[in-house]
């Protein structure tokens, strides 16, 4: 690490010292400058302010677009939020919210979907990387390329074909499938299964190739040495997985697994897109961020959109923290 | 190699710079638009203003796919002194139909001339926009579309949109007055409607000729409910449409029965007898299978127009500017389809038709230019001329109902509307003309959250899953009641 650092200060150095000797310095432009470059000079060598400006524009952006809108929407949600008129209205919001059924049935849905989404991106996604990643594999890019694409794709699109293949009508794909395997055709997108089935092969389908993605750059980190030595101690493939990968592959499921939940607990637009705006029948589909949108924007009433907020943000950080801490991310880094 | 291959790729990416920069230069110094109506037309998709919630969503969603950001088309005149009004639209169409008002306006108006910016904004965007703008107080264009489902959430509190009853007053006798009612809030007119959307009942002549049944001779749901079961039993396909995911059929029959989501003192009550009712009365012909469920729930998609298109269907109870969809998305059923009054209970019933969908035009009342721009836009939206246009054009019903007697419109061998029907849709307006009428509750703020709990929950239990009627009553009303409990 030291080594690095000494290498780029030189670096560094040796452009300024090539950039002044061509410009003659900046003092021959004028004093001021000779002044401001010393002044400068100081302020970005000192180990106390320097640290600060370099992390200033993260912070920045934090507080701006992160801190105050949530400041705001904690107040909006003692609030009833209306043009030119606010009042306050204390815990009304969130006591209106402990009794609302289809909130309740939007925190069912998403907590299911959630969880279906951990259970098969994860392991398949993991599956999908040591695979493409193994030697015996050829034409790994092409493959790598073919997983990712539906990364790319709009969901706009995505959710159009996928509402179109698990269409009503007998001749939408999946009921062909299923006539074609001797069964009767169903109504896809308005039973619960079959609708959640829908909503995870979808959400499947777009990021386990990002998921993989993230194994295979956790894969290509773990030293040969290991494989060879635990070939030569006769480990066949499927112990060297169970043995090297999994527990070194440990920081990168850590990752996927947050972002996953975090996915997860936010899912909005596939539901909106698979059932062509937000209201699906029965509610199958709404999610809580569905439930935040449908309230806030589509019935205005945005301190209640904002309680809805409030309470998922506050979901998604407990049950978060518990699984970073679980899985040891808050504990000291060894110093090597 | 490798240089050359550079070079390449270098030069493909300096290339779509440069294209793309051109391309996005175009949207804001793009001249007027051409405003040949009918080629405009010819082209177009069906409008997005007025189906419900639902579809409008959707379909802007689609839109969003393509359209990223806003397009802008400056219209009317060059005169340096000619007021200036910024306007903000969801659907592109709207941007010809602006321009032949402005033009129009502007020759019978020379000593008020305007120019409009209209700037055509994906659906979402353009209502939250709005929001936002008009809860914070600034950034709020001079004139705006309003779809109607999200019309009630700019008319709580302090309304910034400005009160027209005043500018609309030389129309208001023209004009379909439930209607101008859809857009009122106590008295004051707060936006123009585009059309009528008067419910009617479209039936394909040619299948149920080949069926033995003449719709001349269906005036009651209960010759409705009879044919529809002959005609399911002769032929095997469904009769008319059932949908879960809209509720302008069952408005109507709510209406007709003199109910509503109201009780008598205003408050919310979905449980009531009534509602029961007209659910019982569409579960009924549902077991008789005069009407059968929609794939998709909602025949104003895709697959409604699919299944209609193929004949799986006969009869559609919708709103008359289902009329564009027709031409563009049902066109084998070209010279099949007659339009008629929908059926009713018996001769006491007064309710002939019932106004469902919409966009509703405002004026915001903290704009310099808002009297000017009210003058303009009840001008625009309910005018003869812009009747016209709209008829022409898009083929909406048009409010303003001196046309509807005007046999250059009626009878315009041009119109491609006119065309599709076998017989004038004219003739069904003219006779339903006293009878086209909205709920109460259509204009009060609980509308919104109604149709949401209607077209997701109420429709899909008794209709898909058989549930009992009251029971899912009782839920929806106790959700309701929850939501509205402050």
């Amino acid at each position: 690490m030291c080594r690095t650092n000494w290498k780029m200060s030189l670096h560094i150095d040796l452009i300024r010292i090539h950039f002044l000797k061509k410009t003659g310095g900046l003092e021959t432009i004028h004093p001021f400058f000779s002044r401001m470059e010393v002044s400068m000079k100081k302020f970005f060598y000192s180990r106390k302010a320097a640290p600060f400006v370099f992390i200033c524009p993260f912070v920045l952006t934090v507080i701006v677009f992160w801190l105050l809108p949530i400041g705001k929407s904690v107040i909006m949600s003692f609030q009833n939020v209306l043009q030119g008129q606010t009042e306050w209205i204390g815990l009304r919001n969130y006591r209106q919210l402990l009794n609302d059924r289809v909130f309740r049935i939007a925190v069912g849905n998403t907590f299911k979907f959630t969880i279906g989404m951990l259970l098969l991106l994860i392991p398949i996604s993991m599956v999908l990387a040591c695979i493409v990643n193994s030697r015996i594999m050829k034409y790994t890019k092409i493959f790598k390329t073919i997983y990712f694409i539906p990364a790319l794709t709009s969901v706009v699109v995505a959710g159009t074909v996928f509402r179109l293949i698990f269409g009503e009508s007998d001749r939408a794909l999946m009921n062909q499938v299923l006539q074609f395997l001797g069964g009767d055709p169903i109504k896809w997108l308005k039973l619960r299964s079959t609708g959640y089935a829908a909503l995870l092969i979808l959400a499947c389908w777009r990021w386990i190739g990002v998921n993989m993605m993230y194994y295979i750059a956790g894969l290509q980190n773990i030293p040969a040495e290991l494989y060879e030595s635990a070939a030569i101690d006769g480990a066949n493939g499927f112990w060297q997985l169970i043995g090297i990968s999994i527990p070194l592959l440990k920081p990168t499921t850590t990752y996927v697994l947050t972002i996953s939940i975090n996915a997860g607990l936010s899912m909005f637009i596939e539901s909106y897109m698979l059932w062509k705006g937000n209201n699906s029948p029965s509610n199958i589909g709404l999610t809580i961020v569905g439930y935040l949108y449908r309230q806030g924007i589509e019935k205005n009433a945005m301190g209640y959109a904002s309680a809805v907020g409030i309470l998922l943000l506050l979901v998604v950080l407990a049950i978060n923290m518990t699984q970073l801490y679980l899985t040891g991310f808050f504990k000291k880094e060894e110093r090597s | 190699m490798k240089k050359k291959l550079a070079l390449l790729i270098a030069g493909v990416m300096v290339l779509s710079t440069v294209l793309t920069g051109c391309g996005s230069g175009q949207a804001g110094d793009a001249p007027a638009a051409s405003s040949d109506a009918s080629e405009t037309s010819a082209e177009s998709e069906p409008s997005v203003q007025d189906g419900d919630e639902s579809v409008a969503e959707e379909e802007a969603a689609e839109e969003e796919s393509s359209a990223s950001g806003e397009d802008v088309s400056a219209i009317g005149s060059d005169d340096p002194e000619a007021t200036e009004l910024e306007h903000w639209t969801f659907t592109e169409l709207f941007t010809a139909f602006y321009a032949d008002m402005v033009d129009k306006w502007n020759e019978e108006n020379p000593d008020k001339p305007i120019r409009i910016n209209v700037h055509v904004l994906p659906y979402d965007d353009m209502h939250n926009k709005l929001q936002i703008a008009l809860n914070s107080g600034t950034g709020a264009p001079d004139t705006v579309d309003i779809e109607v489902s999200r019309f009630s959430g700019f008319t709580e509190g302090d309304v910034q949109l400005m009160d027209m009853t005043e500018a609309a007053q030389p129309y208001k006798e023209y004009v379909v007055d439930s209607r101008l009612q859809l857009f009122s809030r106590d008295g004051k007119l707060y936006g123009c409607p585009t059309h009528v959307g008067a419910t009617v009942a479209f039936y394909n002549e040619k299948l149920l000729g080949d069926a033995g049944i003449d719709y001349k001779t269906i005036r009651t749901w209960d010759d409705f409910k009879e044919a529809g079961s002959k005609y399911y039993e002769t032929t095997g396909k469904a009769f008319g449409n059932l949908d879960t995911g809209t509720n302008m059929f069952f408005n109507l029959l709510l209406a007709q029965l003199g109910g509503d989501y109201l009780d008598a003192e205003g408050n919310i009550c979905v449980n009531n007898e009534k509602v029961a009712e007209a659910l019982q009365v569409m579960k009924d012909m549902q077991e008789a299978n005069a009407v059968s469920l929609v794939p998709g729930g909602n025949v104003d998609a895709d697959e409604g127009y699919a299944a209609y298109n193929s004949g799986e269907f006969a009869v559609m109870i919708m709103p008359l500017w289902m009329s564009n969809r027709f031409v563009n998305y049902m066109t084998d059923l070209d010279g099949q389809i007659a339009v008629a009054p929908v059926p009713v209970f018996d001769d006491s019933t007064t309710v002939l038709s019932a106004c469902n969908g919409g966009t509703g035009t405002a004026v915001i009342k903290t704009s310099e230019k808002a009297d000017i721009a009210a003058e303009f836009i009840t001008y625009a939206k309910l005018s003869e001329y812009a009747s016209i246009i709209q008829w022409n054009t898009l083929g909406n019903d048009p409010c303003n109902m001196s046309v509807w007697t005007d046999t250059s419109v009626t009878e315009n061998p041009d119109n491609r509307y006119l065309a599709y029907y076998t017989n004038n849709p004219f003739d069904t307006l003219n006779a339903v003309k006293d009878g086209i009428m909205i709920l109460d509750s259509q204009t009060t703020k609980y509308y919104p959250s109604i149709g949401t709990s209607f077209n997701t929950e109420v429709f899909n239990a008794v209709f898909e899953n058989g549930d009992e009627i009251q029971e899912i009553l009782d839920i929806v009303q106790d959700e309701l009641e929850n939501e509205f409990a402050y």
